[in-house]
């Protein structure tokens, strides 16, 4: 019983520290037009606190000293709001919703609690890498260092700062982030009732959901999230909304994308595609696309230059690449047709693992059939070209043996993505074309 | 006073079942209801002893045997899995890996393991066996 209510407690912790400090009631005035919605004050916090833990994650702070601070301002702040507050959340609108949320919370983290198996690669690298967290230690005696930190970070974070101090309770919060992120995306579903958003939320997470792939400790869901947070924003910026919002949204794009290589290497890649993205955008400023630039080259230039020359790591990604091997494998016919003839077959068994990548690419195909939309969306084709250019690309120059490296490797890649098209079946549902 | 609370249970399940359907379906898809009694009957370390399993695997039970009875002051081990396994270690968040290879656990060590024992080149009369149960074995290095 003890643990069911640790798992309560640890949920109000969650929302404490993603519902501020920015939301309605605290800054009403200052981003009025951003956080009109409750999940926009998610989205806002989220992506800002992991920015905070990024930070952080570089110097020796105790993660306890870090946790007081910010649980001191987010209660100030709850304090001071506190009727506000209390009425929204106890408000009828949206109460199914609501309820729906915190159930679904709570059927993942009991799943969580009650599955304690971690993951082949969770136990052989982020455990050890959160366990150097949890223990106060520097990032600089963190094993693996070629991996990124600031999954195991939040991990050992949340873990350290809990009554029990069980490890599961750390990994709660990226069941929660995950949860929000489907939330959101269903919180743009415009005209369409509850009922119909909780159906769609449903469907999402049954076509997303697997624990023993992703749950168990893996950084992909984290990706999964962040790409979700993106596509919201870049969709914003592709509209024409007012001009504050549309820097609101910049902002957050900027601040979520410095996260991404921060997360898994491949998260390098995804940021270097998002800029892409952003270059093709219409109405944006020229200045704005290159402040954009500069930022996601100097933050993936800062991630390089951290793990090959203070950390001293020979290989910063899983298999180090030689131009012989390269050029082998890409001019000799045969061996690339036999590889794309398996990237292409692994490509297609994972979209029955997780259905939303089968949703994704009806999707896309079914905006052929209406071109005066294909321009509106031309974010996700763009998107989509690099992604599977990514993917074929990988596992064409691959060292590791290429069905073993397919099977552990190809599912957790598309899911990482498939987030990011989730967005396109939201406007096609917004614009009446396909109809829930 | 009760059949009132009574009726206006069944005033919300009448006006909300499409809403109950859909969470008991949800429930039962996430296997809700077992979760939550198995974290009502099951303790941490029970959870954690099924899932890594006592001798077999990745030896959760054993490993944390040996810790509590041999050692209570050098938190450090030496621990070789004979199959292919991730680190057990780090399941023990005070445990830290022996590289003077003071204290070592062989996990999963059978007699078709004899080949691989052999190419570690493990000095035997170096240590002495201090506990054994199934294919799990714990050494201590004689001083």
């Amino acid at each position: 019983m003890t643990e069911i209510l640790q798992i309560f407690f640890q949920l109000f912790i969650f929302f404490l520290f993603t519902f501020f400090p920015i939301n309605k009631f605290t800054f009403s005035k200052i981003l009025f037009v951003y956080i009109d919605s409750n999940y926009n004050s998610f989205l806002i916090n989220i992506i800002l606190i992991l920015n905070i833990f990024l930070l952080f994650s570089f110097f020796e702070f105790n993660l306890n000293y870090i946790f007081i601070g910010l649980l001191f301002i987010n209660l100030s702040l709850l304090f001071f709001n506190f009727t506000n507050i209390i009425k929204d959340i106890f408000s009828k609108k949206n109460a199914h919703l609501k309820f729906a949320f915190i159930f679904i919370c709570f059927c993942f983290f009991f799943k969580t609690a009650a599955n304690l198996e971690l993951g082949w690669d969770a136990l052989s690298y982020w455990l050890s890498k959160t366990n150097n967290f949890y223990n106060n230690k520097s990032i600089f005696e963190m094993p693996h260092p070629a991996s990124p930190q600031l999954g195991s970070y939040i991990w050992g974070f949340f873990w350290k700062n809990s009554f029990m101090q069980k490890e599961y309770l750390g990994r709660l919060f990226i069941d929660y982030l995950y949860l929000i992120s489907i939330f959101v995306t269903a919180d743009s579903l415009k005209k369409q009732s509850n009922f119909k958003k909780l159906i769609f939320i449903f469907c999402l997470i049954l076509f997303t959901f697997d624990y023993n792939n992703t749950l168990s400790g893996y950084q992909d869901y984290l990706l999964f999230i962040l790409l979700v947070f993106c596509s919201k924003t870049l969709l914003e910026l592709n509209t024409k909304s007012n001009s504050s919002r549309i820097l609101t949204a910049y902002f957050l794009l900027i601040m979520t994308t410095i996260l991404l290589p921060w997360v898994k290497n491949e998260g390098i890649f995804y940021s270097i595609f998002i800029m892409i993205v952003y270059f093709f955008i219409d109405h944006q400023l020229l200045s704005k696309k290159f402040l954009f630039l500069f930022i996601v080259a100097i933050n993936i230039l800062v991630r390089l230059f951290f793990v090959k020359v203070i950390l001293a790591t020979d290989n910063i990604f899983q298999f180090s690449f030689t131009p012989d091997v390269i050029f082998a494998n890409i001019f000799n016919i045969k061996e690339l047709i036999y590889r794309i003839y398996y990237i292409s077959f692994y490509l297609i068994r994972s979209m029955f693992q997780y259905p939303l990548i089968l949703i994704n690419f009806i999707s896309i195909f079914f905006l052929f059939r209406y071109f005066k939309y294909l321009n509106n969306n031309k974010i996700f084709f763009i998107f989509l070209f690099l992604n599977l250019l990514f993917i074929y690309g990988t596992y064409v120059v691959t060292v590791s043996p290429l069905v073993w490296h397919l099977q552990t490797s190809m599912s957790r890649l598309l899911l990482q993505t498939c987030g990011f098209y989730i967005f396109l079946i939201v406007d096609l549902v917004n614009k009446n074309i396909i109809k829930i | 006073m009760i059949a009132n609370i009574f009726n206006k249970i069944i005033l919300i399940i009448k006006s909300n079942y499409n809403y109950i359907i859909l969470f008991l379906f949800f429930a039962s898809v996430t296997n809700f209801f077992k979760n939550f009694n198995i974290l009502l009957v099951r303790t941490y370390d029970e959870r954690l002893l099924r899932t890594y399993g006592y001798c077999g695997g990745i030896s959760y039970g054993y490993i944390k045997k040996i810790k509590n009875n041999y050692l209570l002051y050098d938190k450090k081990v030496y621990i070789i899995n004979f199959d292919t396994y991730p680190s057990s270690t780090d399941l023990f968040i005070d445990l830290k890996t022996d590289t003077d290879k003071n204290n070592v656990i062989f996990l999963n060590l059978r007699d078709a393991d004899s080949d691989k024992l052999k190419d570690m080149n493990f000095n035997f009369s170096k240590y002495v066996l201090l506990n054994r149960e199934d294919s799990c074995y714990f050494y201590k290095k004689i001083k």
